[in-house]
């Protein structure tokens, strides 16, 4: 939700409420007795509260300190993913690695590439006539709010189908993080503003094809970034 | 003349005791207020998501910031509520004086400031576990998810303070509109025309202090003169009317 709106509804919420309470509280002289709203249920209510909070203290300090996200920070963007794949030298790029690998014999002649449009391939044209289209997608360490979901992306779908490769996105994955950020009256005293998590997100991976001298692939497409010989 | 003496303190306390349980209601209205904020703001008061190679990465940010504000808000409300008419009979339980009245009545505002202040920090342990239980530690950033017990008390402390000024603010303004009525316009002209001026720096100073000593110092000198000023002008007002 909006970050400004929705405390500000909220605020908005909070003093309709309490000016429901005020309003009753003077017009009545004295709170509102029902058969629910007698002091003594309004005690109960309070003592009822404060014993949860105390209790998800005592929870909160008796949970499991293991099994979070990415409780191993390290430093994003220290690997220039993209600069490697420019130069084709993703497989010699410490830090680099390949999430999935295709190879396709393939003669001579045109090579169709249908794409989805989120998909950037980068094509290498190689040296030998070997008959091999050879495919791999790449990542280097990805984090967001400094949570590691390398792990979580998945290769894209790769197919060779007559003169036509075919190249999907991966089914799409959905990944809900929560982080917690220091209450104001704690960071006020503690070196001012809370932390900022700092993490990436660009694109995580690239597809990189390497293909035979004899092998021609329309450089007029949108999409394909050529490898400089 | 009574036959019995009793000293300022005693009715003090007395009055204190009986104003304490008269104004549990406040106490019901606290835990409302808080239970409210927390629930409405279970989905997190800010996301953030990038997508790309089919991964769609949603950030939730919780922190217990707006449970604080919103007690902030109530003590002022309790600090006024306090300076009316209907709250103001109480102390003619009791053969008493302003000075017992106005002595029962900080007490009750700093017992409503540690209780809000302690209870709002509190309330991001129950936001963390609740998190916890609704997402599993997997999906949760570690970084501030455990809250260090000197964190802990430091909120507290901090939180505190922040809520007995805020009720101050509260008394002072609900003694302000009892002296005259007047007060309900010229207040918030007021307000508007300090903001222009130098309430701003007022407010920054204490703010932005960094340290928890002067921070302490500014807040209680700044509620002190309040409470003093609302004394002061309480005893202007008739015994009772």
């Amino acid at each position: 939700m909006n970050t400004v709106l929705f405390p500000g509804l909220l605020i908005v919420l909070v003093l309709l409420l309490l000016a429901a309470l005020g309003s009753l509280t003077l017009k009545r002289g004295g709170f509102p007795a029902t058969n629910f709203l007698t002091l003594k249920n309004l005690r109960w209510v309070f003592a009822v509260y404060t014993i949860v909070l105390l209790l998800s203290m005592a929870v909160l300090y008796n949970l499991p300190q293991v099994g979070f996200s990415g409780s191993t920070r390290f430093p994003v963007a220290s690997v220039d993913l993209f600069g490697a794949a420019r130069t084709g030298k993703l497989e010699q790029t410490p830090g680099v690695f390949a999430k999935g690998k295709w190879s396709f014999d393939y003669g001579a002649g045109q090579l169709e590439i249908a794409r989805e449009p989120e998909i950037m391939i980068w094509a290498q044209r190689k040296d030998t006539e070997d008959g091999k289209l050879e495919v791999g997608f790449y990542l280097a360490k990805t984090s967001l709010e400094g949570v590691d979901y390398t792990d979580k992306i998945e290769s894209p779908s790769v197919e060779l189908s007559g003169s036509r490769l075919t190249v999907k996105n991966a089914s799409h994955y959905q990944i809900k993080l929560a982080k917690f950020t220091p209450d104001f009256t704690v960071s006020q005293f503690s070196g001012g503003a809370s932390e900022q998590i700092v993490g990436s997100s660009s694109l995580p991976g690239v597809l990189f094809l390497r293909f035979p001298k004899n092998v021609n692939i329309d450089n007029r497409q949108s999409g394909i970034l050529f490898v400089s010989q | 003349m009574s036959l019995s003496e009793t000293s300022l303190f005693q009715v003090a306390k007395r009055q204190y005791l009986y104003k304490f349980k008269a104004c549990s209601p406040l106490l019901f209205a606290l835990a409302v207020v808080q239970v409210l904020t927390i629930l409405t703001a279970q989905g997190g008061t800010s996301s953030a998501s990038t997508g790309g190679s089919g991964i769609t990465v949603s950030v939730y940010s919780y922190s217990s910031n707006l449970v604080i504000a919103n007690t902030i808000l109530w003590a002022f409300f309790a600090g006024f509520i306090c300076t009316t008419q209907t709250t103001k009979s109480i102390d003619f339980a009791y053969v008493s004086n302003r000075l017992s009245s106005n002595i029962s009545s900080i007490g009750f505002l700093l017992t409503a400031g540690i209780a809000g202040g302690v209870l709002a920090t509190l309330s991001g342990t129950l936001i963390r576990v609740m998190v916890f239980f609704k997402l599993g530690s997997k999906n949760i950033a570690p970084e501030n998810f455990f809250v260090p017990p000197q964190d802990l008390l430091l909120g507290c402390l901090a939180a505190i303070l922040y809520i007995t000024l805020s009720s101050s603010i509260g008394y002072f303004v609900g003694t302000l509109i009892q002296v005259s009525k007047a007060f309900i316009v010229l207040l918030p002209l007021f307000l508007v025309l300090a903001m222009r001026l130098s309430l701003g720096t007022l407010i920054d100073a204490v703010t932005k202090e960094n340290s928890l000593l002067l921070f302490a110092i500014k807040v209680l000198a700044i509620s002190v003169l309040l409470v003093w000023s609302s004394a002061l002008l309480s005893n202007r007002l008739e015994v009772r009317r």
